[in-house]
């Protein structure tokens, strides 16, 4: 198993190669949160009025036609220590679930998850992770988007809204983790919930219309259920939840946290 | 359109997935069957968002993203077929009263 072409730089593969010095990336952190604060004053005169109480449960979490508040951040945790070499069972799972394949051009095929190999260069020492959309909470690619298209859910999912999405590729070059792809080709018979198309960026939704529907990850299902049980999907923001239990108690790493991108996606093991 | 433009919104930023929210709630109802008993995709002239959008010589491209017939083939799909490829007003607003429930 190898990680491909798309991350044949190692940006992303935790080498620790070529990162920036953390002060530097402290002042653009700095800039990002006071250009935010006109609309973080408006998010925290809803979260006043929410009625209902936290629950471990995420299907209690929403009434179905209720809109999603900053009271959740869906996150994962993911204990590489569990990735057996060779396994993509997430891999398959979110392709199953999504219905984006390898179509023989890996330079263009979408990826919306793949596995990475980092191989220690010193004593050989290799290991696995998945690597996907960080749905991080200062997303670059949405700070670098030109219409709008690419956005983070009140409840912390990054997504593209493909409406508005022209297709610039922008969100891919400003994305640290390479999570995000461009669909080249026209396609035929999209998944009804997971729509996508020609000219538009894609990336990892976190299953938001599972989740949406009180239902965890096809990744984090497919690995749980048939491979080492490493994903765990949860609510972050609710103290009693198990991710946010273990996120406090146990040493977590989140990829390129030097950024100041605030993923949530949390690896154990790295 | 107006209409559908706004909750489209309601769906991807806030996430309201209820039906009247749902162009899959529209399209699982709106499935017409053709010759082989299955549900026809937006290639057929016979799919439901297409018969007006010919007749008013309008392109969609909301099926480049969005799935045009239910996933599982038969499911809550109409049983109606087009009546002819003439398109013109009275049988259109024929099979429209015909698939339109």
């Amino acid at each position: 198993m190898s990680c491909g072409s798309k991350c044949a730089t190692g940006c992303a593969g935790g080498t620790g190669r070529g990162c920036a010095g953390a002060g530097r990336d402290r002042i653009d952190e700095e800039r990002r949160s006071f250009m935010r604060g006109a609309a973080a004053s408006v998010m925290s005169l809803g979260a006043g009025v929410t009625l209902y109480a936290f629950d471990a449960d995420p299907a209690a979490a929403r009434e179905p036609g209720e809109k999603v508040t900053a009271k959740n951040r869906w996150g994962l945790l993911i204990d590489v220590s569990k990735c057996a070499d060779g396994c993509s069972k997430c891999v398959t799972a979110c392709q199953d679930e999504n219905g984006w394949r390898d179509t023989g051009h890996p330079e263009t095929d979408a990826q919306w998850i793949r596995t990475l190999t980092v191989k220690n260069p010193n004593n050989g020492a290799t290991f696995s992770l998945p690597m996907m959309c960080q749905h991080c909470a200062n997303p670059p690619c949405v700070d670098v988007c030109p219409t709008g298209a690419s956005f983070k859910r009140a409840d912390g999912i990054v997504l593209v809204d493909k409406h508005t999405c022209i297709g610039c590729r922008y969100c891919m070059m400003a994305c640290p983790y390479k999570a995000r792809s461009f669909i080249h080709e026209p396609l035929q018979d999209q998944k009804p919930y997971a729509p996508r198309g020609k000219g538009t960026v894609e990336s990892c939704t976190l299953c938001v219309h599972r989740v949406d529907s009180g239902r965890i990850p096809a990744c984090v299902e497919a690995c749980n259920d048939t491979a080492g049980g490493a994903m765990l999907f949860g609510d972050l923001n609710d103290p009693s939840s198990e991710i946010a239990k273990r996120v406090t108690a146990l040493r977590t790493t989140r990829i390129r946290a030097d950024l100041g991108t605030d993923p949530g996606v949390y690896y154990r093991n790295i | 359109m107006i209409v559908l433009m706004h909750q489209r919104d309601g769906t991807v930023h806030d996430g309201i997935r209820t039906s009247r929210f749902s162009l899959k709630g529209c399209i699982d109802c709106h499935a017409v069957k053709g010759a082989d008993g299955k549900p026809v995709t937006i290639a057929s002239g016979d799919h439901f968002c297409r018969t007006c959008h010919d007749y008013a010589a309008v392109r969609i491209d909301c099926f480049e993203c969005h799935a045009s017939r239910p996933e599982s083939a038969g499911a809550s799909a109409g049983s109606a077929s087009f009546p002819g490829r003439e398109h013109d007003g009275a049988a259109l607003a024929q099979y429209l009263r015909s698939v339109g429930r």
